[in-house]
């Protein structure tokens, strides 16, 4: 069951996971708290641009020292 | 310098900052994160390609991996190609192995395709640091995650 949530194959179910982060000493508290969606279009932009392309971005603005 | 290590046919995945620009993030960084097979015969491979890039530490040694008992968790190199950090295992991973299942082959141009970490296990590095300095990138690998999933629901 591990190895299948290691690989992301299966989610544990939200009681299983506190009881895990309690076995292992841990609280996970959970508390909503706003969506953070500040850098949404920075990285649909990034997304949409083809590996090369980021790269050449990055590059880019490296270069002109931003 | 991506290209020095190919043309040596050195076995690695791109990981940290590099590897997140690759994915999508928009990050500024100058330096590049590799995690190499610790293979003997890989390392040999890799201290003769930063040989090539006249790879030297902050306390002027060249490269020799190979030799060397037990990696070091993070070994800096300037090169004349700029910073590279070789990181054999990296938080919250089990090294090469581990990572090479998940990472994928990304065009970079000039023929150049590394092995780039999946921004699974890149979330998996971040989180795994515990940094409170990362968390903004961390929120952007996972907000790319579910941006990736969200197409492919579309689809």
């Amino acid at each position: 069951m591990i190895a299948r949530w290691e690989q992301g194959s299966v989610s544990p179910s939200i009681d299983n996971l506190l009881a895990i982060v309690h076995a292992c000493g841990f609280e996970l508290p959970l508390v909503l708290v706003p969506r953070d969606t500040s850098q949404d279009q920075s990285l649909e932009a990034g997304r949409l641009l083809s590996p090369e392309r980021r790269v050449d971005r990055l590059l880019e603005r490296v270069d002109g020292g931003g | 310098m991506l290209a020095t290590l190919d043309e040596h046919r050195v076995t690695y995945i791109v990981v940290g900052a590099f590897a997140r620009v690759v994915q999508g993030a928009d990050e500024i960084t100058r330096g590049v994160d590799i995690v190499p097979s610790t293979r003997e015969e890989n390392l040999r491979r890799l201290d003769a390609a930063l040989n090539d890039l006249g790879a030297r530490t902050s306390d002027g040694r060249g490269p020799t991996l190979a030799e060397a008992e037990r990696l070091e968790p993070v070994t800096a190199f300037m090169t004349d190609r700029g910073e590279l950090k070789v990181v054999p295992e990296p938080e919250g991973t089990r090294g090469y192995d581990d990572l090479r299942r998940a990472a994928t082959r990304e065009p970079l141009g000039q023929g150049l395709r590394p092995s780039v970490a999946s921004v699974g296990d890149l979330s998996r590095m971040l989180s795994a640091l515990g940094r409170e300095d990362d968390m903004p990138k961390l929120l952007a690998m996972r907000r790319l995650a579910e941006l990736e999933l969200s197409r492919g629901i579309e689809i």
